[in-house]
């Protein structure tokens, strides 16, 4: 595993809040209770998440994982499947087995590597439990029109919307739809609160159900839905490290536009790689950096990852392999071709970003991705 | 509540700069626990529910449906674990007798039982749970490492999560690649991954306070 050393760049944001500012969070659970009263800090942080993201409830989870299984298990239809993109993090398949339900892979749209709504709308049948949408890492995915197929299909939706923490769409903050979003606070992601994950809905009685599936007390309601409860309640230290990374949102993602402006500026002239651009009319993170290998360059994507791992830059394959070609023990369904998915996976490549990672870095890597190409064009 | 020094470990964290799961805090505790019950494997694990899923899949075998219990362990938690891995928890008085090959079995270990209790025969798969906080029970410790592994023991302090115990190098790396890909020493095949990862939080807290206990022992306060 590669390690987190403050010189290696990764391609995890690993915000660094004020030591300071955890401490006076600190502080102020040790002063309404401390050890004896856990969940003074979750408290706060799901009324400040709710603020924030313009929705009337938030529900924090020990993690991101645990929510997404969480609202499929409590909104899902009795039917057995659940539609996911194939072009997504590689455990989303996992999670729809802890479910209880199997997932039905669909294509994405080729202009945003969103899933599409045009494959789910073909893919929904009679065995359709639920629509589990996720945003892509650079900007999102269709909302308007998922949310009109499944009501128009009375199929329940659920965002995961672990990446998009920041983003609006059409204006308006993910977080902030009134259904089922889930966010995560892994240290990787936007928010670092170590490790945790929450969700935003309007729906309070949803909302009691969820609170009711992470409590460490199971309630006799729960008994007549086995695998309708999971303890998953947060650690208040982890909300003490999300509460400061919260409170320093704005300085994080100005970091992150600085070095996505870096990229931009570096890229736009190196023959065979285009960026993955932020959509500027809405608001963005800036978080993530991906790149897509042209027609141009005989170098291919995963070499060209090798390449800078080597130099000691952490560069991914960008979700690869794509969840439908992978081999699984519990059942899966994918009857359709995913033509889009099977294109783009293997030109798509995530690069060094997040806190750690310095303006000045960016030539670097941009120089290892320039040589790697060049070298492999025969230049 | 167990406490510890929550300043010490905010310090701790920033100073390793390491904010991912199984960093060198969980590294360090998972060795701290392995060498205290002397087995070989000790595998954090974020909650002792998790702890139970992770065991289930990383000691699953092809047809296994049932999860049998003794009817005084049989609890709402056991049904939901169960189910969430798909089998039906059975309780069975008499468990080896009315028991099929395929099942696994699931045995509770109280404080005050622990001599009296008994495993199952090699050929079944039994999973046992400590359920008591035996960090308060210090003459015990060196005990459950004969009881039949995998072992979950709980760990002390607010959200401070579960431990393994395997004494087997291959059951141990099925469950560590069960729980996420951090902290696996190589990657293996296996039915069905989770979220089952330890934060440094959760060990800097499981430290700080196991540390605080020897240290009280060893001034006598």
């Amino acid at each position: 595993m590669v390690g987190e050393s403050s010189h290696f760049l990764s391609t995890s944001n690993l915000y660094e809040p004020d030591k300071h500012r955890v401490l006076g969070y600190v502080d102020l659970w040790m002063a309404k209770g401390g050890h004896s009263r856990p969940g003074v800090l979750v408290a706060l942080l799901e009324q400040r998440l709710c603020e924030y993201h313009h929705s009337k409830h938030c529900v924090a989870f020990a993690t991101g994982f645990w929510s997404l299984v969480a609202c499929l298990r409590l909104k899902a239809l009795s039917a057995p499947e659940v539609i996911i993109p194939s072009f997504t993090y590689r455990r989303l398949a996992d999670v729809v087995f802890w479910a209880g339900k199997t997932p039905r892979f669909v294509d994405v749209d080729p202009a945003t590597l969103a899933i599409s709504p045009k494959a789910v709308e073909r893919a929904i049948s009679s065995k359709t439990g639920a629509i589990l949408a996720v945003h892509p890492i650079v900007n999102c995915c269709d909302v308007g029109t998922l949310q009109g197929i499944a009501h128009d299909h009375r199929v329940p939706i659920v965002f995961d919307a672990v990446e998009s923490v920041h983003e609006t769409c059409e204006g308006r903050r993910v977080g902030s739809l009134g259904g089922a979003e889930v966010f995560s606070l892994h240290a990787s992601k936007l928010i670092n609160g170590l490790e945790g994950g929450y969700v935003c809905s309007d729906d309070p009685e949803f909302v009691a159900r969820l609170r009711r599936f992470r409590t460490h007390d199971a309630t006799t309601a729960s008994l007549l839905e086995p695998g309708s409860w999971m303890p998953s309640e947060m650690p208040d230290l982890h909300a003490a490290f999300a509460l400061a990374g919260l409170d320093e949102i704005d300085l994080n993602v100005s970091h992150n536009q600085r070095i996505y402006r870096a990229y931009q500026e570096r890229l736009k002239t190196v023959p065979g790689i285009r960026l993955r651009e932020f959509d500027e009319a809405e608001q963005t993170s800036f978080k993530n950096i991906v790149a897509e290998l042209t027609g141009k360059s005989l170098c291919s994507r995963d070499r060209l990852v090798q390449q800078l791992n080597q130099n000691g830059m952490l560069a991914r394959a960008h979700y690869s392999p794509p969840l439908h070609t992978r081999s699984y023990e519990f059942p899966v369904s994918c009857p359709e071709t995913l033509p889009v998915t099977d294109s783009v996976a293997a030109r798509l490549i995530n690069l060094p970003c997040g806190f750690r990672m310095r303006e000045g870095d960016v030539p670097s890597v941009v120089d290892v991705i320039e040589k790697s190409l060049l070298m492999d064009s025969g230049g | 509540m167990e406490t510890y020094d929550v300043h010490a470990v905010v310090n701790e964290i920033l100073k390793n700069q390491y904010f991912t799961n199984h960093g060198p805090l969980a590294r360090a505790l998972e060795t701290k626990l392995s060498g205290w019950f002397g087995v070989r494997n000790a595998v954090l694990v974020g909650s002792v529910e998790l702890a139970l899923l992770v065991s289930l899949i990383a000691m699953r075998k092809e047809g296994q449906r049932r999860l049998v219990c003794n009817p005084q362990d049989y609890s709402p938690r056991l049904m939901h674990m169960g189910a969430l891995c798909g089998l039906e928890v059975c309780a069975i008085k008499e468990m080896e007798m009315y028991s099929e090959e395929s099942d696994v079995f699931y045995r509770a270990i109280q404080s005050s039982g622990v001599d009296q209790f008994r495993g199952g025969s090699n050929s079944y798969t039994v999973i046992s749970e400590v359920c008591s906080s035996w960090w308060r029970f210090s003459p015990f410790v060196g005990k459950f490492a004969s009881y039949p592994l995998p072992l979950i023991l709980p760990l002390p302090t607010e959200g401070g999560g579960s431990v393994l115990l395997f004494d087997s190098d291959e059951d141990a790396e099925r469950a560590r690649n069960v729980r996420s890909s951090y902290g696996i020493t190589k990657p293996v095949s296996v039915f069905v991954t989770c979220n089952g990862r330890f934060s440094e939080a959760q060990a800097g807290a499981v430290l700080n306070f196991l540390n605080r206990c020897s240290s009280s022992v060893q001034t006598g306060t």
